[in-house]
């Protein structure tokens, strides 16, 4: 009796045993396991544009664009009278140039330094990954991903100047620290490598990617500002860098400064290498309307909930602009309007938007103007509709501007360039004057870059290029020369023990 | 394989054969015996074992506690059930025996739950402490931990969520011995590991039994860190039908939330302290906002019936109950309606016990959005609720401001619905193979269907003019298979039991969300989400996921005793997860216990007033695996959108920075316990001295990046030691006549370090945490290695100054630097203490419950972020500042708000009277009023020092909260 219970049980058991489960592999349902990825070439690039996506954050809150221009003079974020925008100071201490060691956990410095090099590893990922595999335009390819990791670089080189440099991927050994000279090298030895492979003109299918006067346009970057980063004349370079990008007759100088910055400014002949923004579809966003424009501000652009009211151009630099300077209008100053134009009165006081502000401590709610080169489209609402405009990193009129610097500083022929067409079209463009010989001066330069690029990164390099860094101005005490690398954020110093912190 | 067999079938053969013939031994010179065996009240008893002692030969009484078997003249019938003392009597001539069992009053012979399978208090080695239903409190519970709440020493059970009908316990088990993975003790109900306890209702609790140390947590390996709560139901019972039914009705009252300054109180400070603001912040009105948005008293009933009845080859027990729960916010509510059913079949001549459970649980409720609370403390009360100057704003008024919004409009213009439908069947099949070898099987699934839908109208402060809906819903499944084998002999004066099992688990989860705005209509509610325009326009939501993980394991154990002196336990699962790197996914969790009762030494035997004193040492590894699945493979995500040849495709790529070598935390644990019952048994109690320590701890760490593509990583290092010591004292204080008072205290201490969050790749030894968000940006506690978690780091305030605040350290502009900033306290208390006590007298009965929390240090938010006249203006403060209002400085953390968490709480007092009724039907009836978190004593200044102790974040006050209410019931329980 027992044993036939006992049989079948011990049959069922050992059955089980046997058969079923000690399988513990992972199912996945809502991603992709990694070997199930390849299998043309669209999939490729698909792949190697996280490369291009590591770009989206750059002009954010608290990225490298926002940390570049607060220290800079043409952007402020002054505390407000309600106590926002304080935020412990951490807006305060890029403004004031105070940012050194002990306050190197600052997280505008932080974020803006993880966006530069998530963008390197990415790329470094991508080329071992997409290396073996063959397809179509394969050297074209990755020399795009090179230059991309090259620009990088050059952000990173000009920002932090002694950086950790990696350029494989695999294996865990950290990165040793480099100087400016070795990455400066670098990435012209790169440039140099891979431009060949490169698109040549500008269409369709290139937009938004790596191309060969993008390149070049890097190229220039390098050598205008090699004088001050690695101490050589570089400037006879420079300007045959901005002749390979002219000669290739691709691109002109808008008719409208404006449309550049238009929400469908894909259309745009002058710009050369942008960051395309979509208002859902890419998961970081381009907001410069919360950041900067007053809640009052919400029924001149139709946005679908209130700004944040923070970053504002300060009154210095925007008297700058002539009053007839067309470009002046890259910021709201004065009574503002509805949608359809009718004055905004807010419980009874006239809604203006005022140069002058009378506390940096206590910033009133309507002191400082704003920002609105990028024209703002309805309806916006921070992460549900952002703004669809292409934030522009290089444009044909930079390219102009930096080949009659170049000629300035470097003993060229600004005279044989200065009734350059082109060149001419800028100033009048703006509603002003073409330049002559005589107007050429170091600061008429400097002035002049700031109201042509205001807002679009360009300022800091400027300055320091110019000399200027280390003046005082606004809230801004003078700073010594050691202010114009940042230190290097604490976590990749805790995390990567070769490097040592740029000097206070 | 073959060969494996074959070897098999020797040995049971050998363990066979002399049982074979130990039962043949005993069939001689038989007469036959009946009768009866009954309770003290004189209820026959089913299900008592009669044994003739010496032998294996027995039987069970029935339904009617009658029993007939066959013995010898001069045999010893034994006479045991399970909570009762065991009888003996001689046949001697007589065949007609009847016997009266009384419970057992040295509590020795409780049936402790150890995890698949029991043991008897006096038997047990591992810190288990079990809660029978005639210990539980008593009152009102919308979670069955209720019950047990201040009972078990070391089990912190606290409701930080104050009064909301959706809240359950936050419970922690000795400290928290994580840093990233789940802190939630495993629930195991009726045999189903991972089970919820809000499917099951508090008055269908039999049992619950915490397994507190390593030792006895072992046998649920990877899932035994953070302890273990078994809870067991009221099972099928054998008799004649039982009819029981309850009833309560409760109210909330005196509900307190956080003060802020009354429409009067802020005319005066506006004109008092701050004239410059008269202009824009005084309105005009007098508005409570409080009160706009909550129920004066809101009402809450419970209604649950039960039957149960059968005979012992067939019984059953259904309970069903339904209860709605209103919160104290308008339009909060949870209703349920719970359905259990448990059936028992004994079949093949009893050799085959089949168990049968059958668990609906349904819920509909309307949630609370917590931030309505700070949004009714915030608002500017001389602002009026409503006006209808603006038609965009619905007749509701409305003034600009960060993050400011009407609390009434949020109320009442959104609809929220919820509902969860949780169905929960298991079998489990008891096979006699021998008479002490039986086979288990265990199988059950549980379904669990969720759906959360809201619309906010065109109304709502955030969606003004547009409309939102959204649908959110999901499933989530847990399976499990188990089979087991247990044996058990004894010979001598030596007893063992054994057990082998295998058990496999797989849990599945899936969701789904869709949201939707610019309705054209508010009609629609969620019901036609695919009309509004934002669908068209590219800005509606959608997504979807689905997850799965599987558990394996084989475990075993053996208990043995000698002549219940000495005692020994040892256990052992091999475990294997699906959610570990290939290298790592099996682990080995042993245990072992030893238990020695010294009262039973020589030395200890004529010492009168100890009745009872046992020593016990246990040591165990456990793990955890409480955290998503997937984290170590390399898998492709979509990691953004890219513009490519003028169409945005998706980007697919590394989401996160894999790791293979991912692997257990694992704990290990000594606990030493002492048990003892004293001067007859009317002090009882245990003592509990632990070590724990938990290591190899998941951690996202900081990165460098290269060589790393994200900079954090999921990994393993660090280690959390947790010490303590635990009392727990029974004590019948007075029993004389028809009074009598019991007592129970338990006091618990323990000391959490963080040992060690570094090594060689991740030197960093402190990190930030418990950061502020809002108005004020900064972190509040340090990770820091040989400090608790929790332990909060600021400047030290020194007090207040021509109105400014100063702080030690500080430097000329008056602010400390970071590396000046101090240990201001840890959030964990010192000690914990719970003090029930039972007063009984005839048929009245008192039940008062005290609790206390000793040391430890809370952050009040509150006053961080508005105790200020520069926060005054469109907001309001905290009432605090008006009380101290020389203080004209602005907010910046320190001490000031690092507040003493020491309380004291009456947490329940019930009153019951039992109704002498000679009826024929109803067989027993009793009425009871209660008080549930009747007043509390504190120096805090907040509402209740109390909160969340759980997380990296403890001992945080969060502006979002739910108000706290003394809660009044009145109910009655009625059998048939």
């Amino acid at each position: 009796m027992k044993k036939y219970i006992l049989k079948p049980a011990l049959a069922i058991v050992l059955v089980f045993l046997t058969v079923s489960c000690f399988d513990l592999s992972e199912t996945v349902y809502s991603e992709i396991p990694a070997d199930k990825f390849f299998s043309n070439e669209r999939d490729i690039i698909a792949y190697a544009g996280r490369a291009y996506i590591a770009l989206q954050p750059y002009p954010e809150e608290q990225r490298l664009w926002s940390l570049g221009e607060n220290a800079s003079d043409e952007l402020a974020i002054p505390a407000k009278d309600n106590n926002e925008w304080k935020e412990g100071d951490r807006w305060q201490v890029i403004d004031k140039h105070t940012l050194g060691s002990a306050t190197a956990t600052n997280k505008i410095l932080t974020r803006a330094w993880d966006m530069v090099f998530q963008g390197i590893s990415a790329c470094n990922e991508i080329l071992l990954v997409v290396s073996p595999v063959d397809f179509e335009n394969k050297e074209r390819v990755i020399a795009e991903i090179k230059i991309l990791r090259a620009f990088y670089y050059y952000w990173a080189m000009d920002y932090w100047g002694n950086v950790p440099f990696s350029i494989v991927y695999g294996s865990k050994e950290l990165p040793e620290q480099k100087n400016r000279q070795f990455i400066f090298d670098f990435i012209i030895q790169e440039i140099e490598d891979n431009i060949d492979f490169l698109q040549e003109l500008p269409n369709d299918e290139y937009y938004g990617r790596v191309t060969k006067p993008m390149a070049y346009m890097l190229l220039a970057k390098m050598y205008i500002n090699a004088q001050e980063w690695v101490g050589q004349n570089k400037f006879a370079d420079a300007v045959a860098a901005c002749d390979q990008i002219i000669a290739l007759n691709a691109y002109e100088i808008a008719d409208d400064y404006f449309s550049n910055f238009a929400v469908h400014n894909e259309g745009s002949k002058e710009n050369i290498f942008v960051i395309p923004y979509h208002p859902q579809l890419t998961d970081e966003h381009f907001y410069w309307a919360h950041l900067t424009l007053n809640e009052a501000s919400v029924s001149t652009f139709n946005m679908n909930e209130k700004p944040w009211d923070g970053f504002i151009a300060p009154e210095e630099f925007f008297e700058r602009y002539a009053t007839n300077d067309i470009r002046r209008k890259s910021f709201l100053f004065g009574q503002q309007y509805t949608k359809s134009g009718s004055p905004i009165v807010i419980e009874g006081e006239n809604f203006i938007y005022t140069p002058h502000i009378d506390n940096y401590q206590a910033r009133k709610k309507w002191e400082g103007v704003r920002c609105a080169k990028y024209e703002y489209q309805e309806g916006l609402k921070y992460d549900v509709v952002d703004m669809e405009n292409d934030f522009v990193l290089f444009r044909y009129a930079d390219v102009l501007y930096t080949k009659l610097e170049a000629l300035h500083r470097g003993g060229g022929s600004v005279a044989g360039f200065i009734s350059d067409p082109d060149l001419q079209k800028i100033r009048t463009r703006a509603g002003l004057a073409p330049y002559t010989l005589g107007d050429i001066t170091d600061d008429e330069l400097l002035d002049e870059l700031g109201r042509e690029f205001a807002w679009e990164g360009h300022r800091r390099q400027d300055q320091i290029r110019f000399g200027v860094w280390g003046n005082a101005w606004w809230e801004k005490p003078a700073s010594g020369p050691n202010k114009k690398i940042f230190p290097i954020p604490a976590s990749a110093i805790v995390t990567n023990p070769n490097l040592i912190q740029n000097p206070d | 394989m073959n060969t494996n067999l074959h070897v098999m079938k020797k040995m049971l053969r050998a363990v066979i054969l002399p049982a074979l013939l130990f039962c043949i031994s005993a069939v001689f010179a038989q007469s036959q015996i009946t009768g009866v065996v009954k309770d003290a009240s004189g209820q026959g008893l089913p299900g008592v074992s009669v044994t003739v002692k010496g032998t294996t030969s027995g039987v069970i009484t029935d339904a009617d506690g009658t029993f007939s078997l066959n013995a010898a003249d001069g045999a010893v019938l034994v006479f045991s059930f399970i909570g009762y003392e065991s009888v003996e009597r001689t046949v001697a001539g007589s065949t007609s025996i009847n016997v009266e069992l009384h419970e057992s009053t040295t509590l020795l012979d409780e049936v402790v739950m150890i995890g698949y399978g029991t043991t008897t208090k006096k038997e047990l080695t591992g810190a288990v402490t079990s809660v029978k239903s005639k210990n539980f409190n008593t009152g009102n519970f919308n979670d069955p931990m209720g019950l047990v709440q201040g009972k078990v020493a070391g089990l912190s059970i606290t409701k930080p969520d104050g009064a909301d009908p959706m809240a359950g316990y936050q419970i922690i088990l000795r400290g928290t011995n994580t840093l990233m993975a789940g802190q939630g003790p495993l629930i195991i109900i009726d045999g189903v590991i991972s089970a919820d306890l809000k499917n099951i209702n508090f008055q269908d609790v039999e049992s619950i039994d915490v397994l507190k140390d390593g030792s006895a947590a072992a046998i649920y390996g990877t899932r035994g860190t953070n302890g273990v709560i078994i809870i067991t139901t009221k099972p099928a019972k054998a008799g004649k039908g039982a009819f029981e039914y309850s009833a309560q009705v409760s109210t909330q009252v005196a509900p307190r939330g956080v003060q802020n300054l009354s429409a009067k109180e802020f005319k005066h400070a506006v004109e008092t302290y701050r004239p410059d603001l008269a202009s824009g912040s005084l309105f005009g009105s007098e508005t409570n906002w409080f009160k706009e948005i909550t129920t004066d008293a809101p009402i809450s009933y419970q209604q649950n019936l039960a039957l149960s009845g059968g005979t012992d080859k067939f019984s059953h027990r259904t309970s069903l109950t339904h209860s709605i729960g209103q919160g104290l916010l308008l339009n909060n509510v949870s209703k349920r309606l719970l359905v259990k059913t448990n059936l028992q079949q004994k079949v093949l001549d009893d050799r085959l016990t089949l168990n049968f459970n059958f668990t609906n649980s349904l819920r509909n409720y309307k949630p609370a959005n917590y931030d309505v609370f700070r949004q009714a403390f915030i608002q500017n009360p001389t602002q009026p609720v409503y006006d209808d100057t603006d038609p965009a704003t619905g007749g509701y008024s409305y003034k600009q401001g960060l993050e400011y919004y009407n609390p009434v409009a949020m109320i009442k213009e959104r609809t929220r619905d919820g509902k969860t439908n949780d169905i929960i069947l298991n079998l489990r099949a008891t096979a006699k193979i021998l008479d002490n070898l039986s086979w288990d099987n265990f199988i059950s699934t549980q379904r669990s269907e969720w759906e959360e839908n809201s619309y906010k109208t065109r109304y709502y402060p955030t969606t003004l003019g547009r409309g939102e809906a959204e649908i959110a819903n999901g499933r989530n499944i847990n399976n499990q298979f188990e089979s087991m084998f247990n044996y058990e002999t004894s010979f001598g004066n030596h007893t063992l039991q054994a057990l082998a099992g295998y058990s496999f688990q797989e849990f599945e989860q899936s969701n789904s969300y869709i949201g939707n705005s610019q309705f054209d209509t508010d009609v629609f509610l969620y019901n036609n989400i695919g009309v509004g325009q934002a669908l068209i326009d590219g800005s509606a939501d959608m997504s979807s996921g689905k997850s799965s993980s599987r558990l394996i394991a084989l475990f075993g154990r053996l208990l043995y005793n000698y002549n219940e002196k000495y005692m020994a336990s040892a256990s052992l699962r091999r475990e294997g997860s699906s959610k570990f790197g290939d290298n790592n996914k099996w682990g080995m969790f042993p245990a072992l216990s030893l238990g020695w009762r010294m009262n039973k030494e020589a030395f200890l035997q004529d010492v009168e007033w100890i009745n009872d004193l046992k020593l016990r040492v246990g040591y165990g590894i456990t793990g955890n695996q409480d955290f998503a699945p997937y984290q170590s493979l390399i898998i492709l995500e979509r990691v953004g959108s890219l513009f490519y040849n003028q169409q945005w495709i998706n980007s697919y790529g590394p989401g996160q920075n894999p790791n293979p070598n991912l692997r257990w935390e694992k704990k290990k644990e000594l606990n030493i316990g002492v048990d003892f019952a004293l001067l007859t048994q009317r002090l009882r109690g245990s003592i509990e001295f632990y070590e724990r320590k938990a290591q190899d701890l998941l951690w996202l760490f900081n990165v460098s990046v290269p060589p790393y593509l994200y900079n954090e990583l999921f990994t393993n290092v660090g280690t959390i030691s947790n010490k303590g010591i635990e009392l727990t004292l029974n004590a019948q204080l007075i029993k004389k006549g028809d009074f009598q008072w019991n007592s129970t205290l338990t006091v618990s201490h323990n000391q959490n370090t963080l040992e060690d969050i570094s090594n060689k790749e991740f030197p960093r030894t402190s990190y930030p945490s418990a950061t502020t968000s809002g108005i004020l940006v900064t972190y509040t506690q340090r990770i820091q290695e040989g400090k608790a978690l929790g332990t909060f780091f600021g400047p030290v305030w020194l007090g207040v100054k021509d109105g400014r605040d100063v702080f030690k350290n500080q430097n000329p502009i008056g602010q400390v630097s970071e590396d000046k900033w101090e240990d201001i306290g840890q959030a964990t208390p010192f000690a914990t203490v719970g003090w029930s006590n039972d007063f009984s007298y005839k048929n009245w009965t008192l039940n008062i419950n005290f609790r206390a929390g000793i040391g430890g240090k809370v952050l009040n938010l509150y006053r961080l972020y508005y105790e200020s006249w520069q926060r005054m203006g469109l907001t309001n403060i905290v009432h605090t500042q008006y009380e101290n209002p020389e203080f004209t400085g602005g907010i910046v953390y320190s001490s000031k708000y690092v507040e003493d968490a020491t309380f004291l709480k009456l947490d329940n007092l019930t009153l019951g009277y039992n109704i002498n009724l000679a009826s024929k039907y109803i067989s027993r009836l009793s009425v009871f009023g209660s008080a549930q978190n009747v007043f509390w004593i504190t120096g805090y200044k907040g509402i209740d020092p109390e909160v969340s102790l759980s997380g990296l974040t403890p001992g945080i006050d969060r502006p979002s909260y739910y108000p706290r209410t003394t809660s009044i019931t009145v109910g009655v329980n009625a059998a048939f």
